[in-house]
């Protein structure tokens, strides 16, 4: 067996980095060395990192630059907010360390073509958390590369999150969005178009093995007040159009715990001249209805209250919905990610969702916020 | 299922009750629809998406601010339409396949609450994907 690689994590507890430390910790490829940030954090952040480091019994390290010239650091697991990403992501990149990163690549296109262009000048191995090596996706592309349905036509894929109290929306008409948003990360909500959307687009250009030339996208305050609040989207959809005459569609947010038997629509419909297949994260299932009572949403959590953590989650003690029973459920989708990252790492193998894959779906969020701002299609 | 509508009133009884399940309050605000359909050869891509807009005219209280158009018009067409509210939709037809069914999968999302009608198609197998 090849040795343990050593971890270095950025971003700590509320954040995906709950979620990337526990995969790297179980599997015996690899060990958590250090939680590290920037030093000029606020003390809200700095106390969730050391939180985690509490965890995993770690030092926590302030500074990026020091932490990098830790001689066990072969990995670093990226999840610093992402108004700052860009900029850790580019120091670990030149340093040479093999990337983990958290998703979105950056805050817009622009910062995440940086990103790639420092990736992909040091040469390293670097993947971003998606759902491509989820058993529903990969079943799809296997439909794709398999011909089986003809040329392809088009693609749609919805990933939406039955997360959070909805239904708090006010309602009050048409959302007026910013073609170039500049802040993301709030406590109480965040901007779920770029933050979820990036998994819908993400599959669908990987599915289609291109970037489209148009896009024309639209983002709502649809379900919750915390998000109108902070002028943060909670929903956004978008159509694509591929120069070969493939349409792709997407939408990605987050509906309301109780808008979903599950944790939400996740879905690929493929379209080919022949015929169309669907691919549902939630199926194959049972379905169970009983006298039972059934699980109700427990108070939120303050720091917390869209269920975005897995810490949070438990803390308030956020049941697992019922009526839906997968026979594969989500359990495995962060552990599975980082196992086929880890075998990419041994094989020396480009991951199938690299940054340099990942970039397309920055460059269409970008271009959807300025469509859906400016109520006309955008170019890529 | 669209190339049915002239000779049923399946699609009717679908929309009404979408709306009536809107009117009577059970999701709250209507705020987004998803329609993927498929169509026989010889049936209008555009006609059988129009038919749909009409229905989400109905479910969303007016007509689309903004329309955008996509596909090949002659096998296959996107629509993605913004009403005056804010509220979306995403309209998809494709081919019908030779085995399938024709019904529809519909996603209406409201403010509280969503609705699903899933037809009869179903999801693909995808255990053989799962490695452990």
């Amino acid at each position: 067996m090849t040795k343990s690689r050593g971890v270095l994590c950025i971003g700590g507890l509320q954040t995906h980095q709950e979620n990337h430390a526990a995969g790297f910790d179980s599997d015996p490829r690899s060990h958590i060395v250090a939680i590290a940030d920037e030093a000029d954090i606020d003390e809200r952040r700095r106390s969730l990192n050391q939180g985690l480091a509490v965890q995993y019994g770690v030092p926590y390290i302030e500074g990026i630059e020091t932490a990098l010239a830790l001689p066990e650091v072969d990995i670093v697991s990226i999840c610093a907010d992402v108004e700052r990403r860009h900029r850790v992501a580019i120091a670990c990149a030149k340093a040479g360390k093999i990337l983990y990163l958290d998703k979105p690549l950056a805050l817009s296109s622009d910062k995440a073509e940086l990103v790639v262009d420092a990736i992909t000048e040091s040469g390293s191995i670097s993947q971003m958390y998606s759902f491509v090596n989820t058993h529903w996706a990969k079943a799809a592309k296997e439909c794709v590369e398999s011909g089986r349905l003809g040329n392809l036509l088009a693609v749609h894929t919805d990933i939406l999150f039955a997360k959070g109290p909805g239904g708090t929306a006010s309602n009050s008409g048409a959302r007026v969005e910013t073609a170039e948003p500049t802040q993301f990360t709030f406590v109480e909500s965040k901007r779920e178009f770029f933050d979820l959307g990036v998994y819908p687009i993400g599959l669908c250009l990987w599915l289609i093995d291109d970037v489209p030339s148009e896009v024309s996208g639209v983002t709502g305050n649809y379900f919750f007040e915390q998000h109108e609040r902070n002028d943060t989207e909670d929903f956004g959809a978008v159509s694509m159009s591929f120069d070969g005459g493939i349409v792709a569609t997407a939408t990605g947010g987050r509906i309301g715990w109780n808008s979903h038997p599950a944790g939400g629509p996740h879905r690929i419909t493929i379209v080919g001249e022949l015929g169309t297949e669907r691919f549902d994260a939630w199926e194959p299932r049972i379905e169970v209805f009983s006298t039972a009572e059934p699980p109700k949403l427990p108070a939120p959590h303050p720091q917390d209250p869209m269920g975005m953590w897995r810490s949070t989650n438990q803390a308030v003690g956020i049941p697992k919905k019922t009526n839906y029973s997968p026979l594969f459920d989500e359990t495995r989708w962060y552990p599975d990610d980082i196992e086929a990252f880890l075998d990419c790492i041994e094989e020396g193998v480009a991951p199938e969702m690299s940054a340099q894959q990942a970039l397309g779906a920055s460059k269409v969020i970008s271009a959807a916020y300025r469509s859906a701002a400016n109520g006309r299609p955008e170019s890529v | 299922m669209l190339e049915n509508y002239e000779n049923t009133d399946y699609l009717q009884r679908l929309a009404d009750s979408l709306v009536s399940t809107v009117g009577n309050d059970r999701v709250g605000t209507p705020r987004f629809v998803r329609w993927l359909d498929r169509i026989d050869p010889g049936v209008s891509v555009d006609d059988s998406m129009s038919l749909i807009v009409e229905i989400c005219n109905r479910i969303f209280g007016g007509e689309p601010s903004r329309l955008k158009r996509s596909g090949n018009g002659e096998s296959h067409g996107t629509i993605h339409a913004v009403w005056a509210n804010g509220s979306s939709a995403l309209i998809s037809v494709g081919p019908s396949g030779s085995n399938e069914s024709s019904e529809p999968e519909i996603m209406l999302l409201g403010s509280s609450g969503a609705i699903y009608f899933d037809g009869t198609l179903g999801a693909q197998r995808t255990v053989e994907q799962v490695s452990r």
